[in-house]
């Protein structure tokens, strides 16, 4: 592709390239991380909003689907805190199919 | 490197103030382009919807989302002849039209932290009620006043996107207004008009 480029035009490229800020490169993956566990964890809750309006469930049941909830959200706050992400930081916009969550 | 900002009429992309923009023309369409920032920062994302209101301003179009560029004007109009008929089947879609976006929520800011898991549940369970009444309600005032509306992913939040005439905007917004101020416990924004961002794709491609 760049063959007819000549080398002392590309090595700058390349050290442009390798040059990325590693604390940028560090929270940019956590924040992907977290966006995946995120997604999960809405996806859990719309599940147990469904299960809960469907009926059948024990209250037993409930307490402990609400408690394993409610334990997730309170970690996630504590990891974004951790992390100084928002929870709008915690999303992707994947262009014509709107953003992940 | 250029930077695509949106496509219009190539009749309409004439009349079209260009302020440093170029007008890249092939067929019925042209495309607004301009220059690469070296940068990708918070102003540049504002200068870049900034130019893309001022174009849908004046014209119809179908814009690009921020950080959209193409190799070279080539490259550019290449994807003007190979999208051609289903950018143009958009643009009579949105003919006229703006994209006014609805919010509504309820604040997390006073929410005490749930007594024990059934509350928690309980709470989830009684706001997703609560949005689904409010889209009930909402689509009773858009209905008829829209082309288009659609609802946006979110979470434990209702995101509304409705495509309106023109004219049109004031009167829905004034309208979806007035619903909002009889809501205690829904905080309910009503933004725009916007170039038509959420209906350039097809519903199905836009999931």
């Amino acid at each position: 592709m760049n063959a007819d480029v000549p080398r002392d035009e590309l090595e700058p490229r390349r050290r442009a390239r390798i040059e990325a800020d590693s604390e940028q490169v560090e929270r940019g993956l956590v924040q992907l991380v977290l966006t995946l566990v995120e997604l999960l964890r809405q996806l859990m809750e719309r599940q147990a909003i469904r299960r809960v309006e469907a009926g059948g469930l024990e209250d037993d049941q409930v307490e402990e689907l609400g408690r394993t909830l409610m334990l997730l959200d309170e970690k996630m706050t504590e990891l974004r805190d951790h992390f100084g992400l928002e929870p709008e930081d915690l999303n992707i916009d994947l262009g014509p199919l709107g953003r992940l969550l | 490197m250029i930077t695509l900002f949106a496509v219009t009429w190539r009749t309409d992309a004439q009349s079209l103030d260009r302020d440093g923009l170029a007008v890249l023309a092939d067929g019925d369409l042209a495309m607004i382009v301009g220059p690469t920032p070296s940068t990708t920062s918070r102003e540049d994302a504002l200068a870049f919807g900034r130019v893309v209101e001022r174009v849908a301003s004046a014209v119809d179009v179908l814009p690009f989302r921020y950080g959209t560029t193409a190799a070279d004007t080539e490259a550019a109009r290449e994807l003007l002849r190979e999208h051609e008929s289903s950018w143009a089947a958009r643009l009579l879609q949105v003919e006229g039209c703006s994209e006014l976006a609805i919010r509504a929520a309820r604040p997390e800011s006073d929410v005490e932290p749930a007594a024990s898991g059934a509350e928690h549940l309980d709470r989830l369970v009684s706001r997703s009620r609560q949005l689904d009444i409010a889209e009930e309600e909402i689509g009773k005032l858009l209905t008829g006043r829209c082309r288009v509306v659609r609802r946006l992913a979110g979470h434990q939040e209702l995101r509304l996107s409705c495509l309106v005439e023109r004219h049109q905007v004031e009167v829905l917004r004034a309208l979806v207004e007035e619903w909002a101020a009889s809501q205690t416990e829904l905080e309910v924004s009503v933004t725009g008009p916007w170039a038509p961002y959420s209906f350039v794709a097809n519903e199905e491609e836009a999931g």
